[in-house]
């Protein structure tokens, strides 16, 4: 019984894990790639902008 | 913290000294052009950037503007000019320009190692003496002469001591002269020197004129007449007789300082690649090479073993999950939905692995630009720039930096034709389907692979063509595409890029394919009340049927390769990862047929490309109407080849 319960919630937490990462790491790939990442500083936009020198 | 521009014409080396200096990684390319936008990193704690390559500093194109715009507006405190030591006449050209614009300037001399081969001396210190700059010999890619590079970097930082200026035949300096002395130079903006802004006046420099207020009358009539005179003494337009100027200046010190010991000897294998009927069949036969060694050679062995390796995996997880009572649908996400759907995906990294170091060696030794130069011509014929080849040739790996590289194309237009043909070129992500279905529907016939890219190559043709038809204007532009030496690949370039693409396509294997996998399997599993049924019936084969039945007349109407292909949207290779979760592949023959097959794979070559592409078109059309039309073109476009590649094959087959 007490087997069931702990296999069931380790398959959880590695399902979780997988997905969080991917979720996390496309949310950084995001950030870095668009303009989410321009700020207002100098030379702080993203690649595109920082070659048109202008933020989408 | 001090600051260093690295400048010099495009494929002289600039990148690879960049990545050499700051020991970062950036995409090095053997072609012009690698460059369109400007790199930053580090160097012994000062700041370095790596600018596109240009050949002079004339604001014509983006990259002339950026370059110029950013040492004028930004005053790097040194210049490090990276010359192509084998062409150092055409180098000294652009070094000219430099010398003019008041900042410290230290020569690289590149590419040392070559100058022994090609039979020429260089005598650095006398070019040294004739330019008033430090000079280093060094070679980027095999690592000579960084350290004296560094030390001199140093110096110059530290002495800021300026170039000469070169000086023009006595009939111009005495306008140049005349026209320092005025009062009107005083308002030149800040950070530019009287001489530069002189020649600028000369030449009606529009970008500088526009930076300046109205000259007094007798000053501008000065110097129009001034004009006048050097047209009718020169018997030419101001511009070019300058540039004359600049040349004799850049030929006077490469005839001093260079010293030919031989004559250069070159292997001359351009006549048969860059011929008017040898080349494109020598393409083919290439390409048709580098699929045979990756998915026919490599990809034959390594397909199964990795299938076999997940097959085992998924048995033996999922008779532990069974034997530790796990609940079947937790073990399903792990094993129908995540092992199958991200292992179908990583059995072709082998395979795309050697496609990618291929792809990177026939780049680095410079067969590419060959490539781009034989399409040069037909790309203006059809209405695209002739640079619209250098996003067509990226976009063999991604799209994206594709579609971004077409921000170099002056012309709206052929800017934004080159950004809906782009995704038409087979990008990597694309390969996997291709290689799926060329297992298991045609195994042996390499010569359906070369096809694909002709397939995509002709899409952009058509596209072209009648963008050109309809065009009133038929805007055409020069595009000076310089070959590259051919060169012995450099294994760090080589090796860069296949790891960077590699890793990228399996960081998408644990990213969008992970989640895509979890959320076709959920779909496939569950019906909308929610209840666990069979495939047939699940919430997934509902929506599928939607559009299922568009599908039809191109032989793949069933639900199964109909989600595949909404995935595909998310990331191209997902469309094996649902189509592995949804129908297994070793379960395809009952579902496709060659015929249908080959149908499938035109409609993922041609139809509108994944969300990250479609995301970077938006950013380059700068609107919703354009992209839409640009979405459906290309799927409207890829439906009809498709059904005409369907009908084909059923009657030759």
């Amino acid at each position: 019984m007490y087997t069931a319960i702990i296999s069931n919630i380790i398959v959880a937490l590695i399902i979780l894990l997988l997905i969080g990462s991917a979720i996390r790491t496309l949310h950084r790939q995001s950030k870095e790639e668009s303009c989410a990442s321009c700020g207002t500083k100098k030379n702080s936009a993203c690649k595109g902008c920082k070659f048109a020198d202008s933020c989408h | 913290m001090q600051t260093i521009a690295l400048i010099g014409n495009p494929n002289c080396g600039k990148t690879t000294l960049f990545n050499t200096l700051t020991g970062t990684t950036a995409y090095v390319g053997n072609w012009p052009g690698v460059t369109v936008e400007k790199k930053e990193g580090l160097v012994n704690g000062h700041r370095i950037l790596d600018l596109p390559g240009i050949y002079s500093l004339s604001p014509y194109s983006p990259e002339e503007k950026l370059s110029r715009r950013y040492i004028l507006d930004e005053q790097p405190d040194l210049i490090i000019d990276v010359i192509d030591a084998t062409n150092l006449e055409r180098s000294l050209y652009l070094t000219t320009q430099l010398a003019e614009l008041g900042r410290p300037l230290l020569l690289a001399l590149n590419m040392e190692d070559l100058l022994e081969k090609e039979g020429i001396r260089i005598d650095a210190r006398r070019l040294s003496q004739m330019t008033g700059c430090p000079v280093v010999q060094i070679s980027a890619s095999k690592g000579t002469g960084i350290n004296a590079l560094l030390e001199e970097i140093e110096r110059s930082l530290e002495q800021k001591k300026l170039p000469m200026q070169p000086l023009f035949s006595n009939f111009i300096e005495r306008y140049i002269t005349t026209i320092i002395e005025d009062d009107y130079l005083h308002q030149i903006p800040k950070g530019r020197q009287m001489r530069w802004a002189a020649i600028k006046l000369l030449e009606a420099d529009e970008l500088f004129l526009s930076s300046m207020p109205a000259p007094p009358q007798a000053f501008q009539t000065y110097i129009e007449q001034a004009r006048k005179e050097l047209v009718e003494h020169y018997d030419d337009d101001v511009q070019a007789i300058i540039i004359d100027q600049r040349y004799k200046v850049a030929e006077h010190i490469a005839k001093d300082c260079q010293v030919r010991t031989k004559k250069a000897k070159q292997f001359n294998f351009d006549n048969l690649a860059t011929s008017k009927f040898g080349a494109i069949p020598l393409f083919i036969a290439i390409m048709a090479a580098v699929f045979y060694l990756s998915i026919g050679l490599v990809g034959g062995y390594t397909t199964g073993w990795l299938e076999s390796f997940f097959a085992f995996a998924s048995v033996h997880i999922q008779t532990l999950a069974d034997a530790m009572q796990v609940h079947p649908l937790l073990s399903g996400i792990l094993v129908d939905g995540i092992i199958a759907g991200v292992g179908a995906v990583l059995t072709f990294v082998p395979q795309l692995f050697v496609l990618f170091l291929l792809l990177s060696i026939l780049e680095d030794c410079g067969y590419m630009a060959r490539i781009a130069f034989i399409m040069d011509r037909l790309m203006r014929s059809m209405g695209l720039s002739g640079k619209s080849i250098i996003p067509l040739v990226i976009g063999t790996g991604c799209s994206v930096p594709a579609i971004m590289s077409s921000r170099t194309i002056e012309h709206q237009k052929q800017r934004e034709l080159t950004v809906i043909v782009t995704p038409f070129i087979p990008c990597g992500a694309k390969m996997p389907v291709f290689a799926l279905m060329l297992t298991y529907f045609f195994p042996g016939k390499w010569f359906i692979a070369p096809l694909i890219y002709l397939l995509g190559i002709l899409a952009v043709i058509i596209t072209g063509l009648l963008a050109r038809a309809l065009d009133k204007h038929k805007e055409t532009n020069a595009f000076i595409l310089e070959l590259p030496r051919y060169q012995i690949p450099a294994a760090k370039n080589v090796w860069l890029q296949t790891k960077d693409r590699t890793l990228g396509f399996i960081q998408k294997a644990g990213t969008i394919i992970l989640l895509s996998s979890v959320i076709i399997y959920l779909l496939s599993s569950y019906s909308f009340t929610l209840q666990a049924v069979d495939a047939e019936s699940s919430m997934l084969a509902i929506l599928g049927r939607l559009i299922s039945p568009l599908l039809a007349p191109l032989g793949f109407g069933f639900w199964q390769a109909s989600v595949a292909l909404l995935t595909g949207i998310a990331a191209k290779e997902s469309i094996v990862s649902t189509l592995s979760v949804t129908i297994g592949t070793a379960s395809l023959g009952s579902f496709f047929t060659p015929d249908t097959a080959l149908s499938y794979m035109t409609f993922i070559l041609l139809s509108s490309p994944c969300i990250a592409a479609i995301s970077a078109m938006f950013k380059e059309l700068g609107s919703k109407r354009k992209l839409l039309f640009a979405v459906l073109w290309q799927t409207g476009f890829a439906y009809v080849a498709a059904l005409i590649i369907r009908s084909a094959t059923l009657l030759l087959l």
